[in-house]
């Protein structure tokens, strides 16, 4: 069953722990600009979205690189860019419609999230659960389950909506 | 490499900028934030500086952990010499300006001389360069920053800046970040006005390098797990530091009307709540690289705004607004105008004593009534008063000393009625029942303030062979007793010490419960991000040395010696009636207040006036200082 | 739109508190709005915070 990070923007507090481990796992060094998720913040609104790859089934970045140095795996489900063939052209960051694409100026080449091999550091450090890795296909029951917490929650029975 | 974050010095007067590498020996020393600061206030600040001339410094440091991705790596130190005390000015802000300045290239910032034009900084990965600010004198904190990242053209810059009170030199004006970040008390923002500096812009791309990547992963899980497990976490999670509140109250240990009352004198205490706030809650939201999201998002009169926090929820309350709406509103407006929420409510609530008593009178407060139950009233009107610098808000803006000065004239009793330790104020809590909170407050190297000492410890009624293991020595577990407090006190004030000195949250600390991080895992933080190893008691060595030289500062520029560590008087000579029993009509007896200061510096190493002995000095390399070694 | 940023972690102590005025443990039941410390009597109104137990104040609000 392959898996996906879903986002539940709600429960995001902006804190960027995410993109600090991000950075420190992939890139060795703690810098928010090379991670490869980012919590976009309306500091003035009180609104914080992390945002990150979506690993498309029928990716738009897949078919527009020249080089073929993108190519989905089936069996993890995301989509992965071999670093031999890369040229940092940079047209999939132009292509992407998420932004999911961005450019790495330490290695000339542009970087992605690939689901960390499996076990995705941002989802295990995210304290709220803003980020989940769960399989896609039921992806919808996560949320759905949390509406059914919401509405115990209405009818008084706090302690029984206690999500887990 | 996590320690190399620089140290650079910016001229105002002459536009020069010189940046330094921190030596080792210096992080030795003191380690980084808090730390370095005070060694750079003691060698770079002229003794007897005019606090609002040129010679005076505003330091920017952010703590050796800050920017990595240790829990709640976020905190910033701002201070130099404090215009509304006159000693040390010294405040702790949390938010994102910290580590952004960290991911700069720069740990510490240090403004001397004057502008004389408004200008701002522009810090961005390893280049800083001084920009006209004309066209944003005036602007409140919220527009200041929207306007520098638009001319910018980043919406991520991280700015610190000050409002129109630090423009007007309001003694207590505070340096804002974000909607609410502020480094509040003592008047930092007062001594940015007076370099004409409106703001300091940061922006990042550089990084922080972890010496052990691996094991910093896998520890800040641990430790994660470790702060995320404890019913304080939980509470400040849901209730921000609020959730105080209900305890205090609920003991009596909640002062009204200047500390006359414990028991809610303006209505019915349920509205003061945080339960009662819920209707204009939106969410809860972090500092940066912080799992227990202690800040509140609110909406009211269809204006964001992040808070409250139990200071302002106390300071705003203790004379006299008595609900929700009302408080938020007056506190947004604080925000905009740039003034410590705290120092400002600490001071009206003197003078409204004074009013209540007659002392003062409408003549002298520009015609408006300050009775207690007319709080709503006038709030908003003497806050722009005193981020204007006009009316009677120009009085109230001079500080707890300047104002004790300006009204002595129409009573002798005006300092009784005015209370504060070294010039600033206390806050709303009863701490005249619990000899621990009294020491602590009245000897902080800052003045009246629980940030430097608060032993929560002291609450929760631990045995006594867990005290003695904790303390070094005996340590009575009834928090009424005097026994063995100074122990506690100094214990405390160390560690906090070294907490501000790594840059980390102290809500994720000893600070608030037995089983939050403290010595073995900050030592563990510091090995894995930055390489350096430190025994707990090297740690414990860092933060005497750093609060010895807070007092040295304070000797220094301001006399300050035992005569100035004793809480305000009514401490002694008043209790309460009303409370839980332990709390009812107790205050301190100064026979054993004076007992347990001189126990308190004999722990210290100090002489019976309060200054570090000749020997304290060479154990901790004092002696040196100033030793401009950057 | 109303945040969900709430505590996720279940705690074994969330219903176990300690009276304000004798230190005595106390264990709340769930959802329970009143409480008395069971050594000293005095009377809490009790809250409850994402399953934490939590005292509001006391029932006899400082009477003279």
């Amino acid at each position: 069953m392959q898996k996906m990070i879903l986002i539940d923007y709600t429960r995001c507090t902006g804190c960027r722990l995410c993109e600090s481990i991000c950075s420190l796992y992939n890139e060795g060094v703690v810098n928010p600009r090379r991670a490869k998720i980012k919590v976009i913040r309306w500091e003035w609104e009180g609104l914080q979205i992390p945002t990150l790859c979506q690993q498309c089934q029928d990716a738009v970045c897949i078919a527009v690189c020249p080089v073929k140095a993108l190519t989905r795996d089936e069996g993890l489900g995301y989509v992965k860019v071999n670093y031999e063939r890369c040229i940092g052209c940079r047209v999939c960051i132009a292509a992407c419609p998420f932004g999911g694409m961005s450019f790495d100026p330490v290695k000339s080449k542009v970087i992605k999230c690939e689901l960390c091999g499996g076990d995705p550091m941002c989802v295990k450090f995210c304290e709220t659960k803003a980020l989940q890795f769960v399989d896609a296909a039921s992806a919808d029951v996560v949320k759905k389950r949390e509406l059914g917490a919401k509405v115990l929650m209405a009818i008084g029975k706090a302690e029984e909506a206690q999500v887990q | 490499m996590a320690l190399s974050g620089k140290l650079a010095v910016i001229d105002l007067t002459t536009g020069e900028i010189t940046k330094k590498p921190i030596p080792e020996k210096i992080r030795r020393l003191y380690l980084g934030g808090r730390g370095i600061q005070a060694y750079l206030i003691y060698n770079y600040l002229k003794p007897g500086a005019d606090p609002l001339g040129p010679d005076n410094v505003v330091i920017a440091s952010a703590g050796v952990l800050t920017g990595s991705m240790a829990p709640a790596a976020a905190r910033t130190e701002w201070g130099g010499k404090s215009p509304d005390t006159g000693a040390l000015a010294s405040s702790n802000m949390g938010g994102f300006f910290g580590a952004e300045l960290k991911f700069a290239g720069f740990e510490h910032l240090l403004m001397k001389g004057a502008s004389k034009k408004p200008v701002y900084l522009w810090v961005h990965d390893g280049e800083i360069e001084i920009r006209d600010a004309s066209h944003i004198w005036g602007k409140d904190t919220y527009e200041t920053q929207q306007i520098i990242r638009e001319e910018l053209g980043d919406e991520d810059i991280k700015i610190a800046c000050i409002g129109i009170a630090g423009e007007n030199l309001c003694r207590f004006a505070n340096v804002r970040t974000g909607p609410k970040d502020s480094a509040g008390r003592t008047g930092n923002g007062c001594i940015m006005g007076s370099k004409k500096l409106k703001a300091i812009a940061v922006r990042g791309s550089q990084g922080i390098q972890i010496a052990h990547p691996k094991e910093a992963i896998n520890y800040c899980k641990q430790a994660i797990d470790q702060i995320m497990m404890t019913k304080v976490a939980k509470a400040m999670g849901v209730d921000g530091t609020s959730y105080i509140w209900s305890v205090t109250n609920t003991s009596g240990l909640l002062e009204w009307k200047n500390g006359q009352t414990n028991r809610f004198p303006f209505g019915d205490w349920h509205d003061m709540t945080i339960e009662a706030f819920e209707p204009y809650k939106v969410g809860m939201a972090a500092c940066f690289n912080c799992t227990v999201h202690c800040r509140h998002q609110h909406r009211i009169d269809g204006v964001f705004g992040e808070g409250p926090e139990y200071n302002t929820q106390t300071a705003f309350g203790t004379f006299g607004l008595n609900n929700w709406p009302d408080m938020l509103r007056n506190w947004h407006l604080a925000d905009l105008y740039g003034i410590d929420t705290t120092g400002w409510c600490n001071i009206v609530r003197g003078v409204m004593e004074l009013y209540q008593r007659g002392i003062i009178d409408k003549e002298v407060t520009g015609g408006l009534d300050l009775s207690w139950n007319n709080a709503q009233e006038i709030t908003s009107t003497l806050i722009e008063q005193t981020a204007k610098m006009e009316g009677f808000g120009a009085i109230l803006g001079l500080g707890h000393f300047g104002l004790i000065k300006e009204l002595s004239k129409y009573s002798d009793d005006v300092g009784y009625y005015i209370q504060h330790c070294k010039g600033l104020g206390k806050l709303g809590n009863v701490d005249r029942v619990q000899p621990s909170f009294s020491l602590g407050i009245a000897t902080s190297t800052r003045g009246a303030d629980h940030l430097r000492s608060r032993p929560a410890l002291d609450h929760f009624g631990l045995p006594e062979e867990v005290l003695k293991k904790l303390y070094g020595g005996y340590v009575s577990s009834d928090y009424t007793s005097y026994d063995g407090k100074a122990r506690m006190v100094r214990w405390h004030e160390l560690t906090y010490a070294v907490v501000d000195c790594t840059g980390t949250c102290k809500f994720q600390t000893v600070f608030f419960s037995p089983n939050l991080p403290c010595y073995e895992e900050w030592r563990k933080y510091l090995l894995y991000i930055t390489g350096m190893e430190f025994t707990p008691e090297e740690l414990f060595d860092v933060g005497e040395r750093v609060y010895t030289l807070e007092r040295m500062i304070n000797y220094r520029e301001a006399g300050f010696t035992r005569k100035d560590d004793y809480p305000p008087e009514r401490s002694f000579k008043e209790g309460l009636p009303y409370g839980l029993k332990p709390v009812r009509g107790v205050h301190l007896k100064r026979k054993k207040y004076e007992k347990m200061l001189d126990e308190y510096y004999e722990l210290h190493g100090w002489d019976n006036n309060g200054l570090p002995t000749p020997e304290t000095l060479e154990r901790l390399e004092l002696d040196k200082e100033p030793s401009h070694i950057i | 739109m109303v945040s969900r940023a709430l505590p996720a972690r279940k705690q074994p102590r969330d219903r176990v508190l300690r009276c304000l005025n004798c230190l005595a443990r106390m264990e709340i039941p769930p959802g329970a709005k009143l409480f008395t410390c069971p050594k000293c009597g005095v009377e809490y109104e009790m809250g409850w915070r994402a399953g934490q137990a939590k005292i509001l104040g006391t029932v006899h609000y400082f009477e003279d």
